[in-house]
């Protein structure tokens, strides 16, 4: 760490958890600093079972986990300061929202009246329609039931924020206001550690990626270095213009791309392995031979793309 | 947003002890599970335990001690039901199937559910411990052990004492508050380790509540077959140990065949070959140990303290997997 870097909020070092023959996370090293940190993964990539460590729900089979510099395994003085929202549609349905957070609360140690009042704040924070309060949790819809889980876990003002799969079940009003709220909490000095399967829900979230993948870290890092990982391997170029076999030949002819084919009438798909270069070789090429360019895009500019590239090898 | 402007600070304010986690949680689920047909049950098992010791002791009891004067005095129905040394702990006895039915009730889900639906991570992700989980949930299932238990004989003993009220009422009753006070915590311990443990087991309510009456029903079953109460056995036991008593040459064999006919007057009692299969019943090792505690003799068919190890045993085990049950959900995918 150099001088004025902050100090991690989480560091993980040689972390493995396995259940019998199954490995769940295999030897994981990372360093989370504040902020927002996405943990992206297809499902049985190992998330949960990272957040459940972290938590301290959870004992590593090998290895550390540190959260504020401290082993949360078997550490309440921690947990108080941890919160977490679980993946699990857990709720207990034949309780109201309010009381159902203001238990959670009081099991943090918060008199009567001091979690009532919080989980109300928390559940206003986290949108929850107040006209919904009274009425029992098993009639609330998915995206309601989400925003009970993330108000028991901000209810208590945490310092690092868990959250397993947030956004599931919200609209996109919900999911908005969902990243709104992440990014309020961030900014009021909450640390957050969020996971998702889909991409794009955190990408508008957050720069700092974690990629797991079969129970190791693929990448780590902001979308751009993450992205860069990408110029050292064919990137996809469309190119939609009114002779692609043309440009196919000369493009061909330019250093750096590997591959070009013509899927449909109008369309040219180029495969290259200097992408900044083909961009203009393009470029130059449609001003001096007069092509129609309509549209020109890269399938692989989006985190989606790498991280499909990455899990697909 | 009324958090945002809390400023998220972290919350430093006093934090109560393990203890009042474990209360925390058991409050809320009798909380959840006060229901009108709970709170009815409830009610029906006082009256009936009530009325069935009343009816015991009016109706066998009382009327043979007016007519003979009972010991202790001016007889009357008053002193027969307040003198009466199996009073209380007969009625403690006839509660222990109510209050098994009740803590079922209660406890059969609370584990069950809360391992299904995976909400043990909004426990295990807090400041709880197992043991506050495990002590909440246990003392969830205790309250209505003991509110079925003694409870009433509290409260029928006091309002006898109101009656009675001699020193020498009290010297002869030191023992009732005591015992029943230790019963009813022995009682919370089997009923609470025994529905937990089941209910850890099971996954799912219905399926705790069926494996709960299940185990209770074979057991007992099991225990009547190998070893018959008195009342499959009696006339014919009871004949031959008369004939015994009769026939006894030596004061052993005769103490002997007192034992024998005692054993097969009392429910508890089973004069068969195989009467020590009667410790098998949880019911019957249940007033076993009631009857050690309450200081009344216990039949000969349970020697030694194999009614103890039943009942603890059996709840202490039930506990240990309970104990290994309450983890994280690990999911796998």
């Amino acid at each position: 760490m150099t001088a004025g870097e902050e100090a991690p909020v989480l560091e993980v070092r040689g972390l493995s958890r396995w259940y019998g023959p199954v490995i769940a996370l295999n030897a994981v090293n990372f360093a989370v600093r504040p902020g927002i940190t996405a943990l992206v993964g297809p499902n049985g990539a190992g998330k949960s079972t990272l957040l459940q460590v972290l938590t301290g729900e959870i004992r590593p089979s090998q290895g550390r986990a540190l959260v504020l510099g401290e082993d949360p395994w078997n550490n309440p003085a921690l947990a108080r300061r941890v919160g977490n929202c679980p993946q699990q549609d857990a709720l207990y349905e034949d309780m109201d929202a309010p009381s159902f957070v203001a238990y959670l609360m009081r099991l943090r140690g918060f008199g009567a009246a001091a979690a009532r009042s919080r989980a109300e704040a928390a559940l206003a924070a986290a949108g929850l329609d107040p006209a919904a309060w009274g009425r029992r949790v098993a009639g609330y819809s998915k995206g309601m039931r989400q925003r009970v889980r993330i108000a028991q876990a901000v209810a208590h003002s945490p310092e690092v924020l868990f959250l397993d799969e947030p956004l599931t079940g919200l609209d996109p009003v919900g999911r908005r206001e969902m990243r709104n709220l992440l990014r309020a909490l961030a900014e009021g000095g909450t640390s957050i550690l969020v996971s998702s399967h889909v991409l794009h829900e955190v990408e508008g979230t957050t720069d700092r990626i974690l990629l797991l993948h079969r129970a190791r870290l693929l990448a780590e890092g902001t979308v751009s270095e993450i992205r860069s990982l990408l110029d050292r391997h064919p990137h996809s170029i469309e190119v939609a213009c009114d002779r692609p076999r043309e440009m196919a030949a000369h493009l061909m002819a330019g250093a750096g791309v590997e591959s070009v084919a013509v899927p449909e009438e109008g369309l040219l798909v180029a495969r290259t392995r200097t992408p900044q270069e083909t961009y203009a070789h393009i470029v130059r090429l449609a001003a001096e031979g007069g092509y129609a360019v309509t549209r020109l895009s890269s399938p692989d500019d989006n985190l989606e793309a790498v991280f499909r590239y990455l899990v697909h090898g | 947003m009324p958090i945002l402007e809390q400023g998220y600070e972290p919350y430093r304010g006093p934090v109560r002890t393990g203890g009042s986690r474990a209360l925390s949680i058991a409050v809320n689920a009798l909380r959840r599970n006060r229901r009108w047909w709970v709170i009815a049950l409830l009610l029906l098992s006082w009256l009936f335990g009530s009325v069935k010791e009343y009816f015991m002791v009016f109706v066998c009891y009382a009327p043979s001690a007016f007519f003979r004067q009972a010991p202790g005095g001016d007889a009357a129905w008053l002193t027969a039901l307040a003198n009466h040394p199996n009073f209380y702990s007969d009625m403690m006895a006839t509660q222990t199937f109510w209050a098994i039915v009740m803590g079922a009730l209660v406890g059969a889900g609370e584990i069950a559910e809360d391992l299904r639906t995976g909400a043990l991570v909004f426990y295990l992700g807090r400041p709880v411990t197992r043991l506050d989980y495990v002590l909440g949930k246990a003392l969830a299932v205790s309250v209505p052990v003991v509110l079925v238990t003694v409870l009433p004989v509290a409260v029928l003993f006091a309002a006898q004492a109101l009656f009675e009220g001699t020193w020498t009422w009290f010297g002869d009753h030191a023992r009732v508050l005591p015992a029943a006070a230790a019963y009813g915590l022995l009682l919370s311990f089997f009923v609470s380790g025994f529905v937990l443990g089941v209910s850890a087991v099971a996954r799912r309510r219905r399926w705790a509540t069926v494996s709960i009456v299940a185990v209770l029903l074979s057991l007992g079953l099991v225990a009547a077959v190998l070893a018959p109460s008195r009342e499959w056995t009696s006339h014919r036991e009871q004949r031959e140990a008369r004939d015994r008593i009769l026939d006894a040459k030596t004061p052993e064999e005769r103490k002997a065949a007192y034992q024998r006919l005692s054993d097969a007057v009392d429910p508890l009692g089973s004069p068969s070959a195989r009467a020590e299969w009667r410790a098998l019943s949880p019911s019957a090792s249940l007033a076993a140990a009631g009857r050690d505690l309450f200081g009344r003799p216990v039949p000969s068919n349970f020697p030694g303290i194999r009614h103890w190890i039943l009942v603890l045993g059996a709840a202490a085990g039930l506990f240990g997997v309970l104990w290994r049950r309450v983890r994280a959900v690990e999911i796998v995918a």
